[in-house]
């Protein structure tokens, strides 16, 4: 493709936040969900509430926060420099932290939903066949939540990939830190070089689509693989399937 | 104490109290029999120590406290295994992978998981899917995963309620086999008299969160006060001491006590027992000389009770051993029953099951 230095830079730039954000993201997520499909109560629903505003809140409003937030004189700010150094606001950092707020919902919800679909008749039963919590956790949740974990990153990669509002209020373009691709297009439109903003916007356009037609395509795979099987090995025992 | 002691009385649910405390015995099957809705789950759960709200249930085992006033060991580190009523197969694993779910798990000693996978016949389905069985293999496979955690003590929760009856039998045959040769403290719910006679070897009673009668299995079965002479199916055990097989008849003849009984099929054991259902014994004044029936033994009327209208219920002696009878009212007053009196009962052996 015929990109610009500076253009091949976003592109780097933007797949970087969106795998160091999907990596963080799951990671956090993955306890908070667990924690909300076992909870009731007011407490579980105010932190749904939390967890799902980045939802309905328009990004700049996010991003105001944010900023505000990250400024070297707030709290936040002030811990951040006295930890690294450097400040918070206008770096990479801070566009890693803005997108694991702004993509939150995205990894929380399908896993919550995944983690309180698996029957407590299975747990209270691998409980009694000796696995402690932490061992139900690896050779029960995590399996039976596989499609879930799958669903939840690539979510959470395609939707950092196309995040504009929030990096626009904290990010400040400036490129190899806070310029991604889609706030290299926004300058691009500004400046006029439509041809320019034409390529890089093609050049998300596809990868998204590609992104979410392999994970679409994957999901399709799996579970047409799996009613053909149910149909041919009812009893395998009858039909001398096995070994 | 020797094995497993329970003592629970508290509210369960609104309206409901579990108050219940019974023993079961090291290495020996204990039974849980009682209506649905009786409480036995609850007690099996406590046992399992899948009732953390049960606060006032104590559960002991051998010199341990597993559940106490101020005191809860996790279910996971309890060395039981639970067999429950729907299996609960991991569905992501295979056969295979669910046994060795139990096995990466299992406590030190106990059986070869190869020997396990023999006595349950699991070798064909060994690779396929948990998703892919039939009621009995999926039962199948939750025993065998059961008893590859190489547990004390393994709790089995109604495990036949949704198999067909040849599948049932097939489990049962399993599970005799396994009280046999594994050395298990087995605890058995289930509301069926049949299972109970071919498994246990201590009874407790339950009705409506309650014990209504404990004891070794012949005892509580011979009881005519608990309430389990009524029911239709109410049956005795007799124990025999030497088995041999007719070849000529294809019959199998037991002794009882010095007398043959003669069972349809071959037994595994040279002891054991058969189960005789009180609706297939009738009771004749004099030894009939021309009957197709085989089995006829020389007993005492040791008791009667009437169960309804049209029936009662005899409790017969034969040399120490106890056999229920139920015939019709009719027929009692016909031949002017009464306790103390010297009969013959006699029993069809088609309608026998023998057990070890």
């Amino acid at each position: 493709m015929l990109l610009s230095a500076g253009e091949w830079q976003a592109v780097v730039l933007t797949l970087e936040l969106a795998a160091v954000s999907t990596v963080i993201l799951l990671a956090l997520g993955t306890p908070i969900a667990l924690w909300l499909a076992n909870t009731r109560g007011s407490l579980r629903a105010f932190a749904e509430a939390v967890i799902a505003l980045p939802l309905v809140l328009p990004p700049t409003v996010l991003g105001f926060y944010l900023l505000i937030s990250f400024a070297p004189d707030s709290p936040l700010g002030a811990l951040w420099y006295n930890a690294f150094g450097r400040d918070l606001a206008f770096s990479f950092s801070a566009l890693v932290l803005g997108s694991c707020i702004y993509s939150m919902p995205f990894v929380v919800q399908p896993l919550q939903l995944a983690f309180a679909s698996i029957p407590e008749d299975l747990h209270s039963m691998t409980a009694t066949l000796g696995a402690s919590p932490w061992d139900r956790f690896w050779t029960l949740t995590v399996p039976l939540s596989k499609r879930a974990f799958m669903l939840a990153g690539a979510l959470a990669f395609a939707h950092t990939l196309g995040e504009f509002g929030v990096v626009l209020m904290i990010g400040g373009s400036i490129p190899g830190e806070t310029q991604v691709l889609s706030i290299a297009l926004y300058e691009h439109v500004e400046s006029m070089n439509y041809p320019a903003a034409h390529r890089l916007a093609l050049l998300i356009l596809a990868t998204s689509l590609i992104l979410l037609f392999a994970l679409y395509r994957r999901d399709g795979w799996r579970l047409g693989a799996k009613s053909s099987h149910l149909h041919n090995q009812t009893h395998p025992a009858e039909n001398g399937h096995g070994r | 104490m020797n094995g497993l002691a329970v003592d629970i009385d508290q509210p369960v649910k609104p309206g409901f109290r579990l108050s219940i405390r019974f023993e079961a015995r090291e290495g020996a099957t204990t039974a849980l029999m009682g209506p649905s809705g009786s409480g036995k789950t609850s007690v099996l759960d406590a046992i399992a120590g899948l009732r953390p709200d049960l606060v006032g249930a104590s559960v002991s085992y051998a010199d341990s406290q597993w559940s106490g006033a101020d005191q809860f060991l996790a279910s996971w580190r309890r060395p039981l295994a639970y067999v429950f009523q729907d299996g609960r197969l991991l569905p992501h694993l295979s056969v295979q992978g669910n046994l060795l779910y139990a096995r990466k798990r299992a406590l030190p000693g106990g059986l070869n998981l190869e020997t396990i996978i023999d006595w349950f016949e699991l070798r064909p389905l060994l690779n396929a899917p948990a998703t892919a069985l039939s009621a009995g293999q999926r039962q199948r496979v939750a025993i065998a995963r059961a008893i590859a955690k190489n547990p004390r003590i393994m709790l089995l929760d109604e495990p036949l309620a949704n198999l067909d009856p040849a599948a049932a039998a097939q489990c049962i045959r399993h599970l005799r086999r396994v009280r046999r040769e594994a050395d298990l403290t087995m605890l058995y719910v289930s509301h069926r008299i049949d299972e109970v006679c071919d498994l246990a070897d201590y009874l407790v009673l339950m009705d409506s969160g309650s014990t209504v009668a404990e004891g070794p299995l012949t005892d509580v079965l011979n009881r005519l006060d608990t309430g389990l002479e009524s029911n239709p199916s109410a049956a005795s055990v007799l124990k025999y001491t030497n088995a041999q097989w007719e070849k000529e008849s294809s019959l199998c003849r037991c002794d009882v006590g010095g007398h043959w009984i003669y069972v349809p099929q071959r037994v595994p054991t040279n002891e054991g027992r058969i189960r005789i259902a009180a609706k297939d014994v009738s009771i004749c004044r004099s030894k009939p000389q021309d009957t197709s029936i085989l089995n006829i033994l020389p007993v005492t009327v040791a008791a009667t009770t009437d169960i309804d209208a049209a029936h009662l219920m005899l409790r017969l002696e034969l040399d120490g051993q106890s056999l229920l009878a139920r015939i019709t009212q009719k027929s009692a007053r016909l031949l002017k029953l009464k306790g103390g009196d010297s009969v013959f009962a006699q029993i069809k052996s088609t309608a026998l099951v023998p057990g070890d």
